[in-house]
């Protein structure tokens, strides 16, 4: 493609994509009308942990598990960022100190939830002025380097959590089932941001998949970052109108990275980045068997009345850039 | 996109410089004749082929493997056009210079679909290029009838449909082909005949549409000859 | 300049979504419904924001009641969750829900050590109720519940033609029977659906 021809299909994306659009893995919230993405700004971000003990894991046994779980996502190929550990500290998470604080915290009333990240933000300007993790501790923790069978892996919700802490949303590269004992368990996931944990003595969200990464790149993107990965861009339609809320896998087929995405406007537009260069298999499929308001705002009315499908066309990416925008046609139920 | 690598540009240039520099050797007590080059135009068709399978894999709290769906990994048949410039440099040795247009389909055939989805194929049609240079040896170097082995090496891009994608690599190729001269050969006029070949492509680099590892298509091609 | 140009194009747009995201432990629907002990249909009349003492802000939500499918309530129930803005201050706990007044909304509720309505897993206890497009009928995106909307046991297939959006009195009638421990019918009574 000529570089006029690339020049004009930027400009026309950032007319059609721009307004009401919105990335799939990022965090943010509405200022003054403006919807601003969650990220930091001033590298290295430093944080605290709250010196108080889980009755299974130390103060300094938290630090350690949590410095491991920042350093899985600071050594990530697609963002250069940094952080740093403050010292212990005495205030608890949800503290308003202006400070960001990690720690254990009963949360009886959350009795599903085995952690939370939270911002607190200046609406004056939008500048993210700390985030808190909390690990709530009516669940039983573990440290072990290979987990603990009946306990929760403390690093590999710290990744998720610190995922959040960075700016990531949620991803919905997962697959669960029911229990004919009664229950909901985990099949599968490809990304440690999947709103389910893995399950007691699991230590596989220690990892961060392509998709992970592929998030982490598109909230602190650079030239020197974004360099040599590319994007697949388009539309999903159902009855020739665009959808909200599908969710568009894409695999490499060389590779098998899988990195999704999901459509975020009224017209069904998308944008999957942070791809290695190269042809990839598009599939769509609704996001019917999650909680929306897990991955959206309350506001937004989710489409889940399609049938999963398949773009007919390996679609190439190239370095740097996008190929022509997709449209996917799916089918209702 | 690189350029042709420089162990690439280096054997092509080994090549065009034999030939202009080894009428040298070939020399004789008799008058030099006049060099003849061939030229060659035609068709080529390479064959389908299968390169594995690509699952897309979740992974099981146990760290085993949840397919998602499966998309094995096919080229469909192609065909292409080619041209071959060559000379003689020795008495049974040529060497000639070939440019290759071809266009297939890569195919991702879909199955396993964990939503049951089904008869699903995905192509895209991509587009090769290449330039190399080529050794041919006449082992039966009749005088209607030749027959030839031939390696080389060169090139390539390859480019998707919407040519957002391009990639640029190396093929080799080796094979065997024959040419047929119908007609007499007269001094000073040119010679018209056919070539037909078969050939082993490979390639590294370009499109990724397999598994990365070096692999070979099978390659028949037909060509009108001319000797000038 | 080619790719800073397409880079900014990727950039413009992505300008985020609204914070939602923590980690549960996965959980059946009827579990949900096990443990609320008060399930109203209402719509939100009032949000106002307190100071939770070392938690930061917290919303209170006052719900017009409309429908009880369990437990008891009066005209009005205040439901509690963590988040809020105060002044320029905003909280938020990613992955709570927020609610906005005007919001029409099912939510499963029970109290905490304090006395105050909580919904049940956070964001797992509330289902707005959104206008079906086209017809905007009121309706509710259904959960995965075995025997309804899921098969009762095995691999939770997205795309399954049962979870399509249901009209509010469907998912109430659903919500009535687990709670009085019957087996819900093969097909719960759906009003016609728009064609697309």
């Amino acid at each position: 493609m000529t570089r006029k021809r690339l020049a004009l299909l930027a400009v026309a994306l950032a007319v059609v994509l721009a307004p009401g659009a919105e990335a799939y893995l990022k965090l943010g919230t509405s200022v003054n009308g403006d919807v601003l993405g969650i990220r930091w700004t001033t590298f290295p971000v430093r944080y605290f942990i709250f010196d108080g003990d889980d009755d299974r894991v130390s103060a300094d046994e938290l630090r350690a598990a949590v410095a491991r779980a920042f350093t899985t996502w600071t050594e990530s190929p697609s963002a250069r960022i940094s952080t740093t550990f403050g010292g212990f500290t005495t205030a608890e998470p949800f503290d308003d100190d202006q400070v960001s604080v990690i720690g254990f915290q009963a949360r009886p009333e959350m009795e599903r939830t085995l952690g939370a990240a939270t911002f607190e933000i200046d609406t004056s300007n939008g500048q993210l002025v700390a985030a808190d993790i909390f690990f709530n501790s009516t669940f039983d923790w573990s440290v072990a380097p290979s987990g603990e069978s009946g306990r929760f892996d403390l690093e590999s919700v710290a990744v998720h959590e610190i995922g959040h802490l960075l700016g990531l949303g949620h991803s919905a590269l997962g697959e669960t089932e029911l229990n004919s004992s009664g229950g909901r368990t985990i099949l599968g996931k490809r990304a440690v941001m999947f709103p389910i944990a893995y399950p007691r003595g699991s230590i596989e969200d220690r990892t961060i998949e392509a998709d992970d990464i592929a998030g982490l790149g598109e909230v602190y993107a650079s030239s020197a970052t974004t360099r040599g990965f590319g994007a697949i861009r388009g539309r999903v339609t159902l009855g020739g109108e665009g959808l909200f809320g599908a969710h568009v896998v894409a695999l490499n087929i060389q590779t098998g990275a899988l990195v999704a995405g999901f459509s975020l406007t009224d017209r069904g537009d998308f944008v999957i980045s942070g791809l290695e260069p190269g042809l990839y298999v598009v599939r769509v499929e609704p996001l019917d068997d999650a909680d929306a308001d897990s991955f959206f705002d309350e506001d937004t009315d989710v489409e889940i009345d399609f049938r999963p499908g398949y773009f007919p066309r390996l679609v190439g990416v190239p370095p740097g850039g996008a190929g022509e925008a997709i449209v996917i046609t799916v089918a209702a139920k | 996109m690189t350029r042709p690598g420089f162990a690439v540009r280096a054997g092509m240039a080994v090549v065009a410089a034999a030939a202009v520099v080894t009428p040298a050797f070939a020399q004789t007590a008799q008058a030099v004749p006049p060099r003849q080059w061939e030229f060659a135009g035609g068709v080529s068709f390479v064959a389908p082929a299968t390169s594995g399978t690509t699952s897309a894999d979740l992974l099981r709290p146990d760290g085993s493997t949840l397919p998602l769906f499966r998309a094995r990994r096919e080229t469909s048949s192609g065909l292409g056009l080619e041209a071959h410039l060559g000379t003689a440099v020795a008495r049974r040795l040529d060497v000639e210079m070939s440019g290759v247009w071809m266009r297939f389909d890569a195919r991702a055939v879909i199955s396993g679909d964990a939503e049951d989805v089904r008869g699903v194929t995905l192509t895209e049609t991509l587009t090769r290029f290449s330039l190399e240079g080529a050794a041919v040896w006449r082992f039966v170097d009749g005088v209607r009838v030749q027959w030839f082995v031939r390696g080389g090496a060169g090139w390539m891009r390859e480019l998707s449909s919407d040519m957002a994608l391009a990639s640029d690599g190396i093929v080799v190729n080796a094979g065997a082909g024959m040419k047929y001269w119908p007609g007499a050969a007269r001094p000073g006029q040119g010679r018209f005949g056919i070539r037909a070949e078969v050939r082993l492509l490979g390639r590294r680099g370009g499109i990724a549409i397999d598994d990365g590892s070096f692999r070979l298509w099978p390659i028949v091609a037909g060509s009108a000859l001319m000797r000038f | 300049m080619l790719r800073k140009l397409l880079l900014s194009a990727l950039v413009v747009f992505a300008t985020g979504s609204p914070l939602r995201a923590n980690l549960v432990v996965p959980t059946e629907f009827r579990e949900i419904v096990a443990d609320a002990t008060l399930i109203v249909r209402g719509t939100v009349t009032d949000v106002r924001v307190v100071r939770a003492a070392g938690r930061g802000l917290d919303s209170i939500a006052t719900l017009a009641v409309q429908t009880v499918l369990k437990g008891e309530a009066d005209r009005f129930v205040s439901v509690r969750v963590p988040g809020g803005e105060l002044g320029t201050r905003r909280f938020v706990m990613v992955g709570a829900p927020t609610f906005k007044v005007g919001q029409h909304t099912i939510l499963f509720l029970r109290r905490d050590a304090e006395g105050a309505w909580r919904p049940v897993g956070l964001a797992m206890g509330v289902y707005r109720v959104q206008a079906e497009r086209g017809s905007g009928r009121p309706v509710v995106a259904p959960p995965v519940v075995g025997g309804w909307t899921a098969s009762v046991s095995g691999p939770i297939v997205r795309g399954d033609a049962r979870r399509v959006t249901v009209p509010v009195q469907d998912f109430e009638s659903v919500i009535r029977l687990i709670v009085a421990g019957r087996a819900l019918p093969r097909d719960v009574a759906r009003s016609e659906r728009p064609v697309r």
